[in-house]
């Protein structure tokens, strides 16, 4: 019967790294792309068969690790779960798949098209979310194609989750839990972010409506998954995605009103249940991270991806909020080993190892170099 | 006419729809109106430098821009404003999104540039025979993916190629450009945003 002596070992320390308690930086995989490409497969070949990708990424990481040492987690469970299913539903967005819109080396892309119109608004105030979405989701994906991979995750999921166990990797993110996200990005996404953007100026008041019918409805849904894990302590944290939430894409009229509620709801709920929301926060949130503050101290993940000022966010926050980030991907794609030495030597120098996770900005991208990947988690393990 | 300016650099839509509608019929110069409405744009790129405006504001006033110059464009009988300087502008190829791309566009037309945008996932050749075609002193690339570096590359390769890498400034922009990638790709410069493309293009003639 396996111990899951390093599992449970690994699970404490990234506890203890969220908590601010940790005496030593501790580095993260975050790459989706790379894993599979370094494994030898093509991109198309993974969002075929999502589960061998997510096998491809353990793999991945028990090569980092004889390689540059120890591998503290990861940031997402792989499941195999394909990815234009999932990042469908997170965006509402039609997603242009590698080896089927796209060549088979190409990363998945979102299409910006107009899905939803102005009309749908009132259909859902008038008819509610589920027949809102039900009606926005075969327009963004083949029901057929996204049900075949639902059923493929199901069924593999939990062989997946007990590999990662047995391996010893601990994935801070899991499938099981799946916080509310922000409506703002679901909205922008079916509605194309030029056309919502402009709906943010126009009929500001109609959005709030509209968005406090898909947070409750998200929510009720989010509170299902948290309830069957709130006493599970593998299961360790929520992630909760803001990318065109972003402080610098949006006025603060519209953020506060749009955006900050239903992140700190979100967050709130996540808590509630004894567990840790990560947000993961792409390009730059300078403006607003403060207003981070307002949950309590070592129990958020704030994962950052080089376009937040990480040190501006350690000074703003204090020394208990646990910070996750920032290579950047163009430093990973195209600079040297020793660049990036550098700059995560720098990082942790600058931030103290404290409630600190070392990772890719963002995801790291499919170029990036397997020595610079190697380089990053040389330099956390190499750091005194 | 200055509340025209003032309209668009507020960001005030229907009242500066009314206010120009109102000068058309009194017979007001449709170039003049247009001067107006680039120096609404100007104050909104100065706010957003100033880091009171944000993306929003600009893709806002962008489509303000282009509305009133729909509006404009009956009366305008094919005149335009001064052009500093022509620009082709694409996203490179292998990378589909246009929405970065689409707002460069906006604010370097309302930046006194004449634009040809050769679209998304555009091959170095269409950039080459755009540059050619215009005889554009700038190119302007737009790249969202780390993936597509190498396109930046390919089509500078191909600028080279074709003998007009010294007559053309290349610049670039999106979220994962910046100067690790100048170097990697051999580009003139990298804008962080919409505006800084404006302020490149200036600099650069």
């Amino acid at each position: 019967m396996a111990t899951y002596e390093k599992f449970n070992s690994n699970l404490d320390m990234v506890y203890k790294t969220i908590h601010c308690e940790n005496d030593r930086p501790v580095s993260c995989y975050m790459g989706i792309a790379p894993a599979p490409i370094q494994m030898g497969m093509t991109l198309a070949e993974y969002i075929a068969d999502p589960v061998k990708g997510a096998y491809a990424q353990y793999d991945y990481v028990k090569r980092l690790e004889e390689e540059a040492g120890p591998v503290g987690c990861i940031d997402n469970n792989p499941m195999g779960f394909n990815m234009a299913a999932y990042l469908t539903l997170l965006w509402l967005s039609k997603i242009q798949r590698p080896g089927i819109e796209l060549s088979d080396t190409s990363l998945w892309q979102v299409l910006e098209t107009k899905i939803m119109e102005k009309e749908d608004y009132d259909l859902l105030l008038t008819q509610g979310y589920e027949t809102w979405f039900n009606t926005m989701l075969p327009k963004v994906i083949d029901l057929e194609y996204f049900g075949k991979y639902l059923q493929v995750f199901g069924e593999n999921v939990d062989a997946i989750r007990e590999k990662g166990k047995e391996l010893g990797i601990v994935s801070i993110n899991s499938p099981d839990i799946q916080p509310a996200q922000i409506p703002f990005e679901l909205l922008c996404g079916v509605r194309s972010m030029s056309a919502f953007y402009m709906d943010c100026y126009k009929m500001p008041d109609k959005l709030v409506e509209v968005s406090n019918i898909i947070f409750e409805a998200n929510k009720s849904a989010a509170a299902k998954t948290l309830e069957a894990n709130k006493d599970n302590p593998d299961i360790v944290s929520g992630w909760i995605g803001g990318w065109r939430t972003a402080s610098a894409m949006l006025s603060p009229k519209i953020w506060n009103k749009l955006v900050w509620p239903y992140i700190k709801a979100s967050g709130d709920q996540v808590l509630s249940y004894g567990k840790n929301p990560t947000f993961h926060l792409d390009q730059c949130w300078d403006r607003d991270i403060e207003h981070f503050s307002e949950f309590p101290e070592k129990s958020i993940i704030l994962n950052l991806d080089g376009m937040t000022d990480m040190r501006e966010a350690r000074k703003k926050l204090g020394d208990n909020y646990c910070l996750m980030g920032d290579v950047p991907a163009p430093l990973l794609a195209t600079g040297s080993p020793e660049e990036v030495r550098d700059y995560v030597t720098k990082l942790i120098d600058d931030l103290g190892p404290k409630g600190l996770f070392i990772t890719a900005g963002c995801d790291a991208p499919g170029n990036t170099k397997h020595e610079n990947m190697v380089a990053m988690f040389k330099a956390t393990n190499d750091w005194k | 006419m200055a509340k025209i300016s003032e309209l668009l650099a507020n960001l005030e839509m229907d009242e500066l729809m009314e206010v120009v509608q109102k000068e058309l019929d009194a017979g007001t110069e449709p170039l003049s109106i247009l001067k107006e409405c680039e120096a609404g744009m100007v104050d909104v790129g100065e706010r957003f430098s100033n880091g009171d405006y944000f993306v929003s504001d600009l893709m806002m006033s962008g489509a303000m821009f282009k509305e009133v110059g729909e509006m404009l464009e009956p009366y305008l009988d094919g005149k335009t404003g001064d052009i500093l300087a022509k620009v082709v502008l694409g996203t490179v190829e292998g990378d589909i999104h246009d929405i970065g791309k689409d707002l460069v566009y906006v604010m370097l037309k309302s930046g006194g540039f004449d634009v040809i945008d050769v679209g998304v996932d555009a091959k170095p050749e269409a950039f080459v025979e755009a540059l050619k075609e215009s005889g554009a002193p700038i190119l302007a690339l737009s790249c969202l993916l780390t993936t597509c570096y190498d396109s930046i590359l390919n089509t500078i390769n191909a600028v080279k190629d074709a003998g007009l890498r010294d007559q053309v400034k290349i610049i670039i922009g999106g979220g994962p450009t910046d100067e690790t990638v100048v170097r990697y790709t051999g580009a003139d410069a990298f804008g962080n945003d919409a505006q800084s493309a404006v302020s490149l293009c200036k600099e650069m003639l």
